[in-house]
């Protein structure tokens, strides 16, 4: 079989992870309710189980392989990880996600238009790469169409 | 038969309205997959989100036209730029490109279009005519069946997405099923791995699912990308050259055979068949050198064979509500989402709905020629729109579809915790498609796993009697362990019989060299020992 991907470190740490989350998962299956005289054999934990234990075993697999390839050695350092936590692309995906969260935890609570034309500012304003009027153009033109296709042609309700 | 039912839903479908649909869809899907990160998958996510609410007939129009568009329009970036819009059109830079670079990109335009259009026929011919048979033989399933073959679709699905490392292909789908069994089970109306949560009793919404392993993966993974873009080169008039195509008529039946039986094998998808048209393209030619160079034939291959996966792909969608490809996964759930039950049942409770399929099918891939010959220079401006500006508007889009379902915040949640599962697994390699395809699968896998033994009364033997269930458990052993080396010297344990009978036949015929002495130079092919003949007798030996 093939020895897997260049990644030992990343494999070990989701082999890791994926045994935990297995085994969690097998405990759950046979504490759920088992219905009628077959038990185990129909309950609902049965699926979980089966496939659960199949999950174990590949991340069994996928555990040995990253060990055999020394993946344990995770060489963590201060350095490593502020040099990671500086990069240009830990930096973006970071102020992506967070402006998608806080997308998501206005959206309901202020006017869809307002709240989704500040955010696609935000992102290109961030980005650099276009002037501000251009900008503020880009945005509310593209959300209120969106916002008009969908509201008001397509009736469908928007949060 | 099967032709005039065609026909007739052809013609009732030729409305002026139904035209607009197609051709607007068509066109959508053109820019979807021309733009590079917004993948076909991505395109039918967002917009059956978007159609949920219409009418099913136009809504599965729109879908499939996307569909199609977006798999023709990723050759298009692949050509001029040396960025595949799509991941089928991967195999199209290896030529498409150099052919654009050497000023002949208006020629490479016109081609892929052309081959497109003829794979697109190849796939129309499987899923006209190859469904009704699939069909009726899937009608033979009972729950045993129908579990294996889950079961299968999953695992092939996870060895040929993930060709490096299956194992991460099957964690992929492994995770997708189990997670598919959050919620409120179905035989019992038991709640799994809820933890007193209402919101997760209807267990996790398919769109959201997609629209996050896909879209916010997607948007996540272009915007982090640091690398810069790149300029578009000038091109001239796109019209195809006749001459080439018809010199390369075998090329194209071969690459669209290929395509068609690459899509019908569950969850592989259009990106596997463009290589696989490829190489044999290569192999084939009289001229292998100049394949990567800016070779006509391998343009030609690639953009036949990922045209042609699209209805190959459709095909077991229809007939075993199996997805032959990521997109068409989404198409499945879509025509679950307007309450058409493909598969099995298909045949008794809709006979004629697979040529009505097939009549959107037809329709899109006109759409797509036309389009594709028509309207090019104006839409290639959309290729400088930056990733900046595109992604934010993507992403209030993936917002709108997913809160159009149900009208829930909390599908929003979904969508968003499953980009942030999707971007590490991503990034560790472990395939998006049989993930999705397990979300799909996973309460049909449960639900006749359970059924199975209520009807055996707990006997697990019972899922391995029938023929069908046999053929299914050696086709998912084969996959999973068929690589592994005690398979394999099993396997050539058990052949060796027929492999001594076959040297004999061959000695006998002179097609096979005796005492190393060569054979005539016309029988090149056959001279040459049979397959393992030497190498691998003495691995048995070891």
């Amino acid at each position: 079989m093939n020895e897997g991907s260049g990644v030992p470190r990343g494999d070990f740490i989701a082999s890791v992870l994926l045994i935990v989350f297995s085994g969690w998962t097998i405990y759950m299956s046979f504490t759920m309710r088992r219905f009628g005289e077959l038990g185990l054999a129909a309950a609902p934990g049965l699926s979980p189980l089966v496939f659960a234990i199949l999950l174990l075993i590949c991340g069994l697999i996928l555990f040995r392989r990253s060990v055999v390839r020394r993946g344990y050695r995770l060489a963590m350092s201060r350095e490593k990880a502020a040099v990671f936590l500086r990069s240009l692309e830990t930096r973006h995906f970071a102020v992506v996600l967070a402006s998608i969260i806080i997308y998501y935890v206005f959206l309901g609570v202020v006017h869809f238009v307002l709240i989704s034309a500040v955010y696609v500012f935000f992102t290109i304003w961030y980005f650099k790469e276009v002037v501000w009027w251009k900008n503020l153009l880009i945005s509310v033109l593209t959300v209120s169409i969106i916002w008009y296709a969908f509201d008001q042609i397509f009736l469908i309700p928007l949060p | 038969m099967g032709l005039v039912y065609l026909l007739q839903e052809t013609a009732a479908l030729i409305t002026p309205m139904n035209l607009f649909y197609c051709f607007v869809a068509v066109q959508l899907g053109i820019i979807f997959g021309m733009l590079p990160g917004l993948t076909a998958t991505v395109g039918i996510a967002i917009l059956t989100a978007l159609t949920f609410q219409w009418d099913p007939g136009n809504a599965i129009l729109v879908l499939i036209g996307i569909y199609v568009g977006a798999i023709y329009g990723g050759s298009r970036s692949a050509i001029l730029l040396n960025m595949p819009g799509t991941p089928a059109s991967a195999a199209t830079c290896l030529d498409g490109y150099p052919l654009a670079r050497s000023g002949q990109a208006a020629q490479a335009l016109g081609l892929a279009t052309t081959a497109s259009f003829l794979g697109s026929m190849a796939g129309l011919i499987a899923l006209s005519f190859l469904t009704p048979l699939l069909g009726s033989v899937a009608l033979q399933f009972q729950s045993y069946e129908v579990f294996w073959l889950a079961v299968f679709g999953v695992a092939i699905c996870g060895n040929l997405t993930a060709a490096g490392d299956p194992v991460k292909g099957w964690v992929a789908g492994l995770l997708g099923i189990l997670l598919s069994f959050v919620g409120m089970e179905t035989i019992h109306g038991f709640r799994r791995f809820t933890f007193g949560v209402s919101e997760l009793m209807p267990g996790f919404g398919i769109i959201p699912v997609l629209v996050g392993v896909y879209g916010i993966v997607e948007i996540l993974t272009s915007l982090s990308d640091t690398s810069g873009e790149r300029r578009m080169p000038q091109i001239g008039r796109t019209l195809p050259q006749v001459r080439d195509v018809l010199a390369n008529w075998v090329n194209i039946v071969r690459s669209g055979v290929i395509g068609v039986f690459t899509g019908i094998i569950p969850g592989v998808g259009e990106n596997i068949g463009s290589f696989v048209a490829y190489d044999f393209a290569k192999r084939a030619s009289k001229h292998p050198e100049k394949f990567g160079k800016g070779s006509i034939e391998g343009l030609i291959a690639s953009e036949t064979g990922n045209n042609a996966v699209v209805g190959g792909a459709l095909v077991p969608v229809l007939a075993l509500a199996i997805p032959g490809s990521p997109p068409a996964a989404v198409l499945l759930a879509a025509l679950f989402l307007h309450n058409i039950r493909p598969g099995p049942l298909l045949v008794i409770e809709n006979p004629t709905y697979m040529y009505t399929f097939s009549a959107m099918f037809l329709l899109a891939s006109f759409a797509m020629f036309i389009l594709g010959i028509l309207i090019l220079k104006p839409l290639l401006k959309l290729l400088t729109i930056r990733k900046s500006i595109m992604m934010p508007v993507i992403m209030v889009l993936c917002m709108v579809g997913t809160y159009a379902i149900a009208g829930r915040l909390f599908d929003i949640l979904v969508m968003i915790t499953f980009g942030l599962l999707g971007y590490p697994m991503r990034k560790l390699g472990y395939p998006e498609a049989p993930f999705v395809l397990g979300i799909i699968l996973g309460p049909m896998v449960d639900e006749n796993l359970r059924r199975g033994m209520l009807l055996s009364h707990g006997n697990p033997a019972a899922f391995f009697v029938s023929p069908i269930s046999i053929a299914l458990v050696i086709m998912t052993f084969f996959t999973l362990f068929g690589r592994t080396q005690p398979v394999r010297a099993v396997f050539r344990f058990a052949l060796s019989p027929v492999r001594g009978t076959m040297r004999s036949i061959g000695r006998t015929l002179g097609l096979v060299r005796r005492n190393g002495n060569s054979g005539s130079p016309s029988a090149s092919g056959a001279s040459e020992p049979f397959p393992g003949d030497r190498g691998e007798d003495e691995d048995l030996h070891k």
